[in-house]
């Protein structure tokens, strides 16, 4: 058979070769039987005395059922490996702790077990799970400081800032000065009361007592606010100031994801690989690796790179359980406009994802997403979510515009 | 802004501790947002020939280590001799923990216990087999992890005969028995994929309007004085045939490379390219600059149709399971629409090509109308306004 070189024949056998070799490779893969004993098959998440520590909590657990306090320490631990790993199966492990409870009515659940339940159910985007819990912990133990913080932050985290501030005075009332100053601050700084929201952060940073090394922990979370402050306020040296204060005072995951998205918003892009190098590779990291080196590599995004690949298959093997979109949209809406350039994915997946979290991060995703599908009504939806919840924030401002 | 300082249950009270200090004290936990991987999922396809039932069932290796200990040496790597000397344990703790149908199933391993290296870490595959009482249905008790992750799911997928659509279902552990019903092969093509890509094409006037443009000539011969109507339909047909073929091959390579995301366009590209096709096919039909390789660029602007019906595509939520068969038939509706209107059009025209106006009125006019349409089109989608009530 002669071969017509050139001929659109020729370029569309070529062509559909191509597309059927793909689609044959889309086929399940065949499981293999390792060759030697001591091959290694799995590597375990390495935390430094999790084997022993995990032993002892399900010995506790066996020894003493239906013990809140046993339970509650099992729960808290894995909570805490959840959060430190990215894998949210911990998650779920916290809440088998509390399986004795699984079933009974809140009135006849200790609060404390209740307290935990709903912060498990928040780690898991069960806003409403939460909540309910919550209140039902608290018309039993209104003086519990760890539901109200919790509540005032799931109803902060849907954009419901004055139920958020009933929540933080009460607070104030049932604990520490400092968490219910810093739970308000919080909800004035979102409202747009930027000023008022500074000089509360640096009044409480101010207290001697912060200085001692044992209240780094305090330090940073108060810096990192106060950063956030100066996000909103548009104030870019400021923040950036803050942020590496914190960085100073101490390293948390959330803080480090905080200043990766605040470098590639800047124009810093470069430098987040360095800031998250030996963080665990849990989505949000992997997602911030991908961004920043989708960046770097200019807007091309034919795959085969290495973290963003991973990423989309991630998404994909999550994607196999059904109803779970909702809880990785605004991961995946990142990663739809800032990875794949692909803005109406990211618009779809960022109007889903603020139907359930309405964080700065999540407008700005969302009014990002608009602009770049050159979406005239998603864009007056944002503003209308915003005006809605009476959010103020600079970076979605400059988004808009 | 969340934290966990320290958790509250390890101190005796809060108004103990806040007397200590009473501005501040280490001991809330601020709660932190999920950024989590996937929650704990194992998988089970199921496949029934007659009363003969094999199951393969994935089973995350860090779940069964959680539960069974299986790092006997504490160093936080599994090796294969650690899984393989409790395998016994393993297969009791999976085979008690399903049941199916009323435990009169009894299943058995089939071939030797394997790995399959998952997105999340490595698997443990059980491949199983028993014969069953097929029943009307398959009733499955799903217990796996039930005390220790009320979070974990089996992802259930049920093949029967080769070529029916597989049935998929959630399994929580908690739920109790479940009943499945077996996958039926009349009912096995969802058909409403197909149906949406027929809508689409029907909707996308400006597809419409490409085809239309090609369409338009195809009832003339080109003469160096001017166009004369075909003498037979065949005459208008077969070229026709090859036109809209090319079209066709073409935007469903790049409907598939978009659609399985091995190549992604922004539309801001895309939309203005599909404007510009139908200029080009338009201007064609009044000076011929496309130098009568119609088939050649039928194919090259396929490809960029294509690329749009893709975006039609991603707003489908097509499911991710079967996503090449949503596909396939998302394409023959589109196939199926665009025959449609070909047809239609094609028979109208060959209808009016012996008018004596047809050349000046419906050549020429329609082509004019085509340019201008499409004109309108580019500038909407470049400049991000609106202009035509429809787009």
């Amino acid at each position: 058979m002669r071969r017509h070189r050139g001929t659109p024949g020729g370029t569309v056998l070529a062509f559909a070769a191509a597309a059927l070799l793909l689609l044959s490779g889309m086929a399940g893969a065949v499981p293999r039987v390792p060759a030697a004993d001591d091959e290694v098959v799995e590597s375990l998440p390495v935390v430094a005395g999790w084997t022993q520590e995990q032993r002892r909590l399900r010995r506790e657990l066996v020894q003493r059922p239906g013990d809140p306090a046993t339970a509650i320490a099992a729960a808290t631990a894995y909570l805490n490996l959840a959060r430190e790993q990215g894998d949210a199966r911990y998650a779920g492990y916290a809440m088998g702790a509390l399986q004795p409870w699984a079933s009974a009515p809140a009135a006849q659940t200790p609060p404390a077990v209740l307290v935990m339940r709903a912060t498990i159910a928040q780690f898991l985007h069960d806003f409403d799970g939460a909540e309910r819990t919550l209140k039902a912990a608290l018309a039993r133990q209104p003086g519990n400081a760890q539901a109200w913080i919790t509540l005032a932050t799931v109803l902060r985290v849907q954009g419901r800032y004055t139920e958020s501030d009933a929540a933080c005075r009460a607070l104030g009332r049932a604990g520490p000065a400092l968490y219910g100053l810093a739970c308000l601050a919080e909800n004035d700084a979102l409202r747009g009361s930027h000023g008022e929201a500074r000089d509360a952060f640096q009044g409480l940073l101010a207290s001697p007592a912060l200085a001692e090394p044992a209240q780094a922990a305090t330090r940073q979370w108060l810096l990192t606010s106060l950063a956030e402050v100066e996000e909103l306020a548009g104030r870019t040296a400021q923040a950036d100031a803050a942020y590496r204060a914190a960085l100073a005072a101490q390293r948390s995951g959330y803080l480090l994801l905080a200043y990766s998205d605040f470098l590639q918003r800047t124009g810093r892009g470069a430098e987040v690989p360095t800031l998250l190098a030996g963080e665990a590779r849990s989505d949000a990291v992997v997602l911030r690796l991908a961004i920043a080196s989708a960046h770097a590599k200019g807007k091309s995004d034919v795959g085969g790179k290495g973290d963003a690949t991973e990423l989309r298959e991630r998404f994909e093997a999550a994607a196999q359980r059904p109803g779970t979109t909702a809880l990785h949209a605004r991961e995946e809406a990142m990663f739809a406009l800032d990875v794949q350039n692909d803005a109406a994915r990211a618009l779809k997946l960022a109007r889903l994802n603020a139907q359930r979290q309405r964080e700065p991060i999540d407008l700005l995703i969302y009014a990002r997403a608009a602009v770049a599908a050159g979406d005239s009504a998603a864009r007056a939806e944002v503003r209308q979510l915003m005006q809605q919840i009476g959010l103020k924030d600079a970076r979605v401002d400059a988004a808009l515009s | 802004m969340p934290l966990c300082l320290e958790s509250s249950w390890r101190r005796r009270s809060l108004q103990a501790a806040a007397a200590i200090t009473a501005f501040f004290m280490l001991l809330l936990c601020l709660p932190a947002p999920a950024f989590a991987h996937k929650a704990s999922d194992a998988y089970l396809q199921l496949h029934r020939e007659g009363d003969t039932v094999a199951l393969r069932w994935d089973i995350a290796l860090r779940d069964l280590d959680a539960v069974l200990d299986l790092d006997a040496n504490d160093d936080r790597r599994l090796s294969w001799g650690e899984v393989r000397a409790r395998m016994g344990n393993i297969r009791a703790l999976a085979l008690g923990a399903l049941t199916l149908q009323q435990g009169q199933c009894a299943l058995a391993e089939a071939q030797p216990p394997a790995v399959e290296d998952r997105i999340d870490g490595a698997y443990l595959v059980l491949q199983l087999r028993g014969r069953c009482p097929a029943g009307t249905a398959l009733d499955i008790d799903y217990r796996l992890f039930r005390e220790v992750d009320p979070t974990h799911r089996g992802l259930l997928r049920v093949m029967a005969d080769a070529g029916t659509q597989p049935t998929v279902r959630s399994l929580d552990p908690s739920a109790g028995p479940q009943s499945v019903p077996w996958p039926d092969a009349s009912a096995s093509a969802d058909s409403s994929f197909f149906r949406d890509g027929i809508h689409h094409i029907l909707i996308g006037y400006d597809h419409i309007l490409f085809l239309v443009c090609l369409l338009l000539p195809a009832v003339l011969r080109r003469k160096p004085d001017g166009w004369e109507p075909v003498l037979t339909w065949r005459d208008a047909v077969w070229p026709m045939l090859g036109i809209v073929t090319m079209f066709t091959i073409a935007h469903s390579i790049t409907l598939a490379l978009a659609g399985l995301k091995v190549v992604t366009i922004s539309p801001r590209i895309i939309e203005p390219g599909i404007a510009i096709t139908i200029l080009l096919a338009a201007v064609d039909n009044l000076y011929p600059v496309l130098r009568g390789r119609r088939k050649l660029f039928s194919f090259l602007f396929g490809l960029i149709h294509g690329f749009g019906f893709a975006g039609a595509l991603a707003e489908l939520d097509l499911p991710l399971r079967n996503f090449v068969l949503a596909l396939l038939q998302f394409n023959l509706g589109v196939e199926a629409g665009q025959l449609m209107v070909v047809g239609v059009v094609l028979v109208a025209l060959l209808a009016l090509r012996r008018w004596q106006r047809y050349s000046p009125v419906v050549l020429r006019g329609g082509s004019a109308l085509a340019m201008l349409v499409a004109f309108a089109w580019l500038a909407e989608r470049v400049f991000d306004v609106k202009v035509l009530p429809f787009s």
